[in-house]
């Protein structure tokens, strides 16, 4: 049973929060790091904000605000230990911004269940706020993309280093092929066909845009659903990292390939420079945009975080 | 058979200037040693694509053929064409010369497909510790162009590896070691490059801004 669209369903479109997800294959390009500035940048808006650390037993998140420990983590609410999902929302110090920390030393917790999964889904809408970005654990596991897919806006981080686009790509790959199981069952049917009489036809799997294409030919009412699937989904690059002048090319480079690669228009939202005080701030275990808020890195956070509030418009 | 304005990800309308800075963009990204396809297109594929952008280009970038292209599907009926955004011609021209370069630093990588793989060790060839060299970059109130190509040579760093990091025309880098006021751009731009050049050497950048005698004419 697909857990489907719940976390955008219509309904109290006004009074539910906009929820953002951060992913991307590999560990280490700064998804933390990015989710925590953005919740700074957005909070400093004026916006009500909660961080949800999703990076299922590598949790830390609370360490990028500077934060040891919490009364509450996830794992009391999954549990039943706790209710009502707002209360594991703790204060972070930084008004208007609140956390829910993903630390937890057991050893369940990485491997949450099904229904723990639909009762997080179901119930992070019912957060009092008006933003919640989720911070996804690197890797591809069905767990982080269907986070990933019910978010409003799916954001990627990429360092420009080859393994890092190679992940990316996969990641991609994986969010677009697990968006279209929630398509209906008759539609997957012929999906499966088209799929097996190509492996038969001895072609190698190809892009999927090819895919797509061959599926317009073959069954055109089922290519549109596809692509409307597609369409439907909101996703942003952002190139973290930045070294040389050169490295600021990727992002629409990637957006090139990926209209081509996969058939779908991904945003490219900026860039952030490499920049050594995010380790320093870090070292003195204080948030980047709070400790920095003049640096060329939280004015470029600030633009972003603006880019994609214009779109969700609220 | 893909589409030229797709390819280009660029509308049908797109002004000449556009299709340039497309056309820029879908070579850089397609280059061979790119890093933005790496691990979803082989080489032979990522060279059909090259051809592809090179034929839309070939097409979009020539005015009666783009015309022939979009009435053929269907993006304009045969009659009103006009209105398409063509910019002044002398623009246009310093554009495509800019342009040139750019293609012409890709476009190698097309030509010798054949020894790609082989990794090439000792391509900086550093020279020997020259104490004499030293001492004058310590010392020095001036950057002369001869002097900036001393010591990027020194460093074993080649002019094309300036451009590649810098994104810095090779005619300007030239311009700036041989000091060729008449191609240089204007001072701020100037001033901007040979900063940047200065970093890529491992000189100071301000120190050689200060120092470039055509900077300090007037």
């Amino acid at each position: 049973m697909p857990v489907g669209n719940t976390l955008t369903q219509p309904g109290d479109e006004a009074a539910r929060p906009r929820i953002w997800a951060l992913g991307g294959g590999k560990g280490g390009v700064g998804k933390s790091f990015i989710s925590a500035s953005m919740g700074v940048a957005l909070a400093k808006a004026g916006k009500r904000v909660v961080l949800v650390d999703l990076d299922l037993g590598g949790a830390n998140l609370h360490t990028s605000l500077g934060i040891r420990s919490s009364r509450f983590t996830l794992s009391d609410y999954l549990g039943g230990k706790v209710a009502d999902i707002n209360q594991v929302a703790e204060q972070t110090g930084i008004e208007r911004l609140r956390l829910i920390n993903g630390a937890a030393d057991s050893l369940s917790i990485a491997n949450i269940q099904f229904f723990q999964k639909a009762k997080l889904l179901r119930n992070l809408p019912k957060l009092d706020a008006d933003y919640v970005i989720l911070d996804l654990g690197a890797g591809t596991s069905f767990n982080t993309l269907d986070f990933f897919i019910e978010a409003d806006h799916g954001l990627v981080s990429v360092t420009p280093d080859p393994g890092s686009v190679e992940n990316t790509y996969r990641f991609l790959k994986c969010v677009l092929i697990r968006r279209l199981r929630t398509i209906p069952k008759k539609t997957r049917e012929t999906m499966q066909q088209v799929l097996t009489q190509r492996r038969e036809g001895g072609k190698r799997a190809g892009s999927l845009a090819d895919f797509v294409e061959e599926m317009a030919r073959l069954k055109p009412s089922v290519a549109g659903s596809l692509r409307n699937e597609l369409d439907a989904m909101k996703l942003h690059i952002i190139v973290n990292q930045v070294i040389e002048p050169s490295d600021t090319e990727l992002g629409r480079s990637m957006q090139m390939v990926c209209s081509r690669y996969f058939g779908t228009q991904i945003g490219y939202l900026g860039f952030l420079h490499y920049d050594r005080l995010v380790l320093k701030a870090l070292q003195q275990r204080r948030p980047f945009l709070s400790t920095f808020p003049q640096s060329r890195l939280a004015i470029h956070v600030d633009t972003m975080v603006a880019a994609l509030m214009a779109q969700d418009d609220i | 058979m893909t589409d030229y304005y797709s390819l280009l990800r660029i509308p049908p309308e797109a002004s000449k200037l556009d299709i340039i800075n497309a056309y820029r963009r879908a070579k850089l990204t397609f280059r061979k040693d790119s890093l933005a396809v790496y691990s979803l297109y082989t080489e032979d594929e990522l060279a059909q694509i090259r051809q592809q952008v090179d034929k839309a280009y070939a097409v979009l970038s020539d005015r009666e053929k783009r015309q022939a292209y979009d009435v053929q599907h269907g993006y304009v009926s045969a009659a009103g064409n006009e209105d398409k955004a063509w910019l002044d011609e002398d623009e246009l021209r310093e554009e495509e010369e800019e342009f040139r370069e750019v293609s012409a630093d890709v476009s190698p990588a097309a030509n010798q497909e054949g020894a790609s793989n082989v990794v090439t060790l000792h391509r900086r060839k550093v020279r020997d510790y020259d104490p004499d060299l030293e001492r004058r970059i310590q010392s020095a109130e001036e950057f002369p162009g001869a002097l900036l190509r001393e010591v990027r040579e020194y460093r074993g760093i080649s002019l094309q590896e300036v451009a590649d990091h810098t994104r810095i025309s090779m005619v300007y880098l030239q311009a700036i070691e041989a000091e060729d006021m008449s191609a240089l751009p204007a001072r701020a731009y100037l001033k901007g490059y040979l900063g940047q050049y200065a970093a890529e050497i491992d000189l100071e950048p301000h120190c050689v801004v200060q120092g470039y005698p055509p900077l300090s004419t007037d």
